[in-house]
């Protein structure tokens, strides 16, 4: 990634995209804020509590990863490790395959996202399809989630309508109600087609060995339902000791994400189902990920893996808000994605850390009170460090402006940029300011010629 | 073709385990009483806050068999589901009235209109129903049809989140289910059944 391409894109940004990212990040960074002030008592203990439960689990994460992985084998799940994205998409590719699956209901997960898990199993000849409604848009239209927690933010309704119109889902028509009855019957036709269900996890507690799965549509519980196979995708900083610490996270997890108080399903799963059962996968493989989570962990930047991805950070992001998530590299937009990106997706350091203003907005609304500005501080200051800290370099100017013959030289040859068409500036940067903006003439040099002037002419 | 993961295993545990080690002070198990985690209105008042929890939440309340019958009339739902595991006069209630079936197989799925389960508890904090495997096998009678309506006995009550997930027994999938399905996926705009009901319902029996 080249430095400040959140900028670059950000300029570009369609005004009505950005207008709708912009409402909606506000209109659910308010319901979240009201739903913190009408259902708790006092969102300050709540939070510190949510950030310890997930503090402790980090820093005793061997025990609560081998006891997790101990209760599910003895529930008759079984568990898989996998070092780095690679090898987690061999491992889930290799289950399906082995069982003849073709086709895979998936729910939303950002983990597969991260690691391109259904474009591995489509490449291989398994046919993921995405049954999340915002999820299912994006792989329709060819596009990448902007969002952790409402991937389309940047989709509108007559956008939403002509690509189920393309898809073969009926004529054009941009009702959300008729949009969301057309995914219904399509995708329910896929849920029962699917012999594998694959998921993410949003927490996996290790006393039980329960994976907890949360959606407001539905979908997972439909798709795990139906399917043979039910492979689990989880990161595996995604443990908490005990199933009562799920009260704590699930409370704030729903209002931080949406302002609801509660998510319409929330799932737990301990194994595959009983024999004799008629509903449910026959056999549960969990995927304990790691790809550069247990770097991070041992980086100064650990912190962010107390993340419950609820999304808060970037709608409360002045610069999210403008650029869009799109405009962020890897998986993850916003605050979070400037910290996570070049852990995870191996972005330089200070690409998208230097996309922020340190506001501190993202901080005051964490629930799990990650101290996101600080670290984005600290990868700016890596990205500095380490030689990939955006700007221009000064080199070029330093050596004009050090030898006057040079420097004369050179205000006079740029009058020659005036003859330069804006789409062959030298550098993307440039090209893209100057798609946005009308530069004045040069006129270097003409100060020195009339100052000489009239210095002769006196 | 990657290496087997008995080989990732100990790559991911050793690394995490000298991530943590150098860790000085490691943060404490929280201590904390299930009051601490209590959020909303409705746990203070107790198990007879349940009907406003629920409604909150979404889900319809029926006071009665009658009402049962007169919420799938005025959905225009004919042909469901009832658990055999229902009380006798329910269940010959539903079946003069309606095309009713004890089995819901994965093949016929899509035909089925209502669907009614039993729920193993319910939790007044959150509004919530809880369905085990153990009490209600039939997970897709209870997500895919337009109503599900889940009958639950008046004693199964937790008032606080905290209590039913201290309590929770093994059991292969346990799902809260908190209102009826929904998305905002469009535009931010709030509609009822995606994938799931449409129409969540709550009958309580003695």
């Amino acid at each position: 990634m080249r430095p400040l391409d959140v900028d670059v894109f950000a300029a570009r940004v369609a005004p009505a995209v950005r207008a709708a990212v912009r409402a909606s990040s506000a209109a659910t960074a308010a319901a979240r804020e009201a739903a913190f002030a009408r259902d708790v008592p006092d969102p300050a203990a709540l939070r510190d509590l949510a950030a310890r439960i997930r503090a402790h689990a980090l820093d005793h994460l061997p025990e609560l990863l081998e006891r997790a992985e101990e209760r599910l084998t003895a529930h008759g799940a079984h568990v898989h490790w996998a070092a780095d994205a690679g090898a987690a998409r061999d491992v889930v590719r290799r289950v399906f395959a082995e069982r003849g699956v073709t086709h895979v209901a998936k729910s939303k997960s950002m983990a597969t996202e991260e690691i391109g898990l259904a474009a591995h199993l489509a490449a291989h000849g398994i046919t993921p399809v995405e049954t999340d409604l915002g999820e299912f848009l994006v792989q329709i239209e060819g596009d990448r989630p902007s969002h952790v927690v409402k991937p389309v933010i940047h989709m509108d309704r007559a956008r939403i309508a002509r690509a189920f119109e393309r898809r073969g889902l009926g004529p054009y028509d941009d009702r959300p109600e008729e949009i969301t009855r057309r995914a219904r019957m399509h995708l329910r036709g896929e849920f029962l087609r699917a012999g594998g269900a694959v998921s993410g996890a949003n927490f996996l507690v290790a006393e039980s060995g329960r994976i907890v799965i949360v959606t407001n549509e539905g979908n997972s519980r439909f798709g795990l339902g139906a399917a043979r196979v039910h492979v689990a995708v989880v990161g595996i900083e995604k443990l908490v000791p005990r199933d009562r610490d799920l009260a704590v996270l699930l409370n704030v997890l729903a209002r931080s994400a949406t302002g609801q108080a509660f998510t319409s399903y929330v799932e737990l799963v301990q194994g595959p189902r009983a024999p004799g059962r008629a509903d449910g996968a026959s056999e549960l493989h969990v995927v304990l990920l790691d790809a550069g989570r247990s770097a991070l962990l041992a980086s100064e930047a650990r912190d962010v893996l107390r993340c419950i991805r609820c999304g808060a950070c970037m709608n409360v992001c002045p610069v999210y808000r403008a650029a869009t998530g799109h405009a962020y590299p890897g998986t993850y937009p916003g605050p979070l994605g400037a910290v996570l990106a070049p852990h995870l997706a191996g972005a330089s350091a200070a690409a998208t850390a230097s996309a922020s203003s340190l506001c501190g907005a993202c901080a005051d609304v964490c629930p799990v009170a990650i101290p996101l500005p600080e670290l984005i501080a600290a990868e700016r200051a890596r990205g500095v460090a380490e030689g990939t800290a955006p700007g221009p370099s000064l080199a070029a100017w330093e050596a004009l402006a050090t030898r006057p013959r040079a420097w004369r030289a050179a205000l006079r040859a740029a009058r020659l940029l005036n003859a330069v068409p804006d789409a062959l500036a030298p550098h993307p940067l440039l090209r893209a300011w100057l798609g946005e903006r009308t530069l004045p003439a040069w006129r270097g040099g003409a100060f020195r010629d009339w100052w000489r002037r009239r210095g002769d002419a006196r | 073709m990657s290496a087997p993961t008995a080989d990732d295993r100990a790559r991911v545990l050793a690394a995490v385990r000298a991530a943590t080690a150098r860790r000085r002070g490691r943060v404490a198990a929280p201590v904390w009483a299930p009051a601490a985690s209590a959020t909303g209105a409705f746990a203070a008042r107790g198990a007879e806050a349940l009907d406003d929890a629920l409604r909150a939440a979404g889900t319809e309340v029926l006071a009665d068999a009658l009402a049962l019958v007169a919420l799938l009339e005025r959905e225009g739902v004919r042909r469901g589901y009832a658990d055999p595991a229902l009380p006798a006069d329910l269940l010959a209630l539903l079946a003069a009235r309606f095309e009713l079936a004890t089995a819901c197989p994965r093949e016929d799925v899509a035909a089925f209109e209502f669907g009614v389960t039993r729920a193993a508890a319910a939790i007044v904090e959150t509004g919530s129903l809880v369905l085990t495997d153990a009490v209600t096998p039939a997970r897709l009678a209870a997500v895919a049809p337009w109503v599900h309506v889940a009958v639950l006995r008046r004693a199964d009550v937790y008032v606080q989140l905290s209590d039913a997930l201290d309590a929770l027994a093994d059991d292969p999938n346990v799902v809260l289910v908190t209102g009826p399905s929904r998305t905002a996926d469009v535009e931010g705009i709030l509609v009822r059944g995606v994938h799931g009901p449409g129409v969540q319902a709550c009958l309580q029996v003695p």
